[in-house]
């Protein structure tokens, strides 16, 4: 099986040959190893996709992610600007929602000549075209909850679930429309087969399992209804404890959710398996940035036998790692993976 | 002057609205403590900051979250605008101050304001450099203030390594700095391991920790001073 092949086998809750095994994003560790900037690689498709490209023959990363650390600019095309920086990712400038009738005079058809868009959707596509067979390529973005709270502020969003519930509920509604927009190009002409969302928002240990299920669940579920429609996968990452949740995961309608290494991932094989795909968790900072060769493996290890020896299961960090993870750790976690025979 | 009963009726009032987030009834009993001749003081700590610490405890317990704190944040503040100006000396009996600030690349501060919520209540002077802060400014603002603490947050697992640099630039610039971090993907661990004096999982014991650091570096100075005179 290629390394496709095994995550899409596990995609649909099946046992491949060996555990699937993958980074969730790791834009700014790969811009880092590979001595660009995000702003270097901004406005050219060329050099992105030649960095994918190599980093996935270094890495040998089941699935390969186009855009990752660029997902601000997907609220920052409709206005707000960008900033880039000598570290992390570029972020946006402004919040520009405050009322309903802000969202109403967001125009979605910007994100379609959005420059900086545009060159990622060109890597996604070049990427495809040269290791699409082999591996899994997708495009990042974040997810409705979190793309909402970009739009009006995080603090301002959090107090609106109290003052204003309707009006968070039209925004994230919003959030999710944009996503449509943005993913439907890629997945009409049949370059995407995956789609990997972040919602950092709409974290464990941010908001409550209530909150979630009002706020940031239905639209979830929106954009994978969408994607089944029209035959896509869908890749969920929620941030923070999320164990007194999980039973809400299965009605998120994704393919796979990737969860926090503060997740119980025994709980978790319990709840999901059979119902979804999960994807975790094993600490991206205590042992991926801190931990020696061997503590990954460990810890890597430990992660599988609990919760990926039956299938349905991919091995991924508990969430995007610290751009100064060794890359011998990565290696070790990847190898752990590859080498495990199910 | 209210009576002992209306005193704890008034200030039961003023815990349960910051409790359930009630800012009319925050407004209304702050108000009212004040002209029923009640101390400004007493009215803030017995009152709201004692709803606050609740909220703390709600928070733990995973009965509360963000969106919840923030509104009782609120609730405290309506409260402490009006009670604040009545106040002779707002005082835990230590006065600090303190440099904070969210690393460069985060611009998450909402777990950093409640922080400095919480010093502003204490009575500290809080130099607060918001979020994304270059990493060199931490430096340049505790060297200017001479601040007893620098406070360093971030939330995210790609930014936190900032802080390291932070940590080692103030070390070697003012070793007697009494650094706290905190932030999500923190931990004990790393604190310890990139040389902070000490790491907070929540505000509540952020102000704590501050406390006693700040306690001991007036300890340190007072027996140098000491030693000087003998």
């Amino acid at each position: 099986m290629t390394p496709r092949e095994t995550v899409m086998k596990a995609l649909e809750g099946g046992k491949s040959d060996r555990v699937p095994v993958s980074l969730f994003g790791g834009g700014m560790w790969s811009i880092k190893d590979s001595g660009t900037t995000f702003k270097d690689l901004s406005l050219n498709a060329g050099k992105m996709t030649d960095m994918l490209v190599s980093l996935s023959g270094k890495l040998l990363c089941d699935i390969v992610y186009a855009g990752s650390g660029y997902n601000n600019f997907h609220a920052a095309a409709l206005g707000g600007g960008i900033k880039f920086r000598e570290i992390g990712a570029p972020d946006l400038e402004s919040h520009i929602v405050a009322t309903e009738e802000d969202i109403l005079k967001l125009d979605l058809s910007k994100i379609d000549t959005e420059a900086v868009i545009n060159t990622v959707k060109n890597a996604l596509r070049e990427t495809k075209a040269r290791i699409g067979k082999e591996y899994l390529v997708t495009m990042t973005a974040w997810g409705p909850y979190t793309l909402g709270a970009r739009f009006v502020g995080e603090e301002t969003m959090m107090k609106a679930t109290f003052k204003k519930p309707e009006f968070v509920l039209k925004v994230v509604d919003f959030a999710t429309n944009l996503l449509i927009h943005l993913y439907e190009p890629v997945v009409s002409d049949g370059t995407l087969e995956l789609l990997s969302i972040a919602d950092p928002t709409a974290s464990g240990d941010l908001i409550s399992k209530k909150q979630f299920e009002k706020f940031a669940l239905p639209y979830l579920k929106k954009l994978t209804d969408w994607a089944k429609s029209k035959n896509v996968h869908t890749l969920v990452h929620i941030c923070g404890n999320t164990t007194d949740r999980l039973d809400l995961f299965p009605r998120t309608g994704a393919s796979c959710i990737s969860l926090d290494h503060k997740t119980d991932i025994a709980k978790a094989k319990e709840v999901l398996h059979g119902k979804m795909c999960f994807a975790g968790n094993v600490d991206p900072v205590h042992i991926m940035l801190q931990g020696s060769v061997k503590d990954v493996e460990d810890a890597s290890r430990r992660v599988i036998q609990t919760a990926g020896t039956d299938g349905g299961f991919i091995l991924m960090p508990g969430c995007d790692i610290p751009p100064t993870v060794p890359y011998e750790n990565i290696q070790k976690f990847i190898q752990v993976a590859r080498e495990w025979k199910l | 002057m209210a009576t002992e009963e209306r005193r704890k009726e008034i200030l039961e009032t003023l815990k349960n609205a910051v409790i359930q987030y009630d800012e009319d009834a925050a407004k209304e009993f702050s108000q009212m403590a004040l002209d029923e001749g009640m101390d400004a003081n007493d009215a803030i700590f017995n009152g709201l900051v004692s709803g606050m610490e609740e909220v703390g405890r709600l928070f733990e317990a995973q009965e509360y979250f963000v969106p919840e704190l923030l509104m009782c944040a609120d609730a405290l503040y309506v409260g402490l605008d009006i009670l604040k100006p009545h106040v002779k000396q707002l005082d835990l009996g230590i006065r600090g101050s303190v440099v904070i600030g969210t690393v460069e690349g985060d611009v998450h501060d909402i777990g950093k304001n409640i922080v400095k919520m919480m010093f502003d209540v204490a009575g500290f002077q809080v130099y607060d450099l918001g979020k994304d802060v270059p990493l060199d400014k931490f430096v340049e603002e505790h060297m200017k203030t001479h601040s007893d603490l620098v406070c360093l947050s971030a939330m995210m697992t790609t930014t936190m390594v900032g802080m390291k640099k932070v940590i080692d630039d103030l070390k070697a610039k003012n070793p007697d700095v009494k650094i706290m971090i905190g932030g999500a993907p923190v931990s004990q661990d790393i604190a310890e391991k990139w040389g902070a004096d000490g790491y907070s999982p929540d505000a509540t014991n952020a102000l704590k920790d501050a406390i006693n650091m700040i306690s001991s570096l007036k300890k340190m100075k007072e027996e140098a001073e000491a030693k000087k005179g003998s």
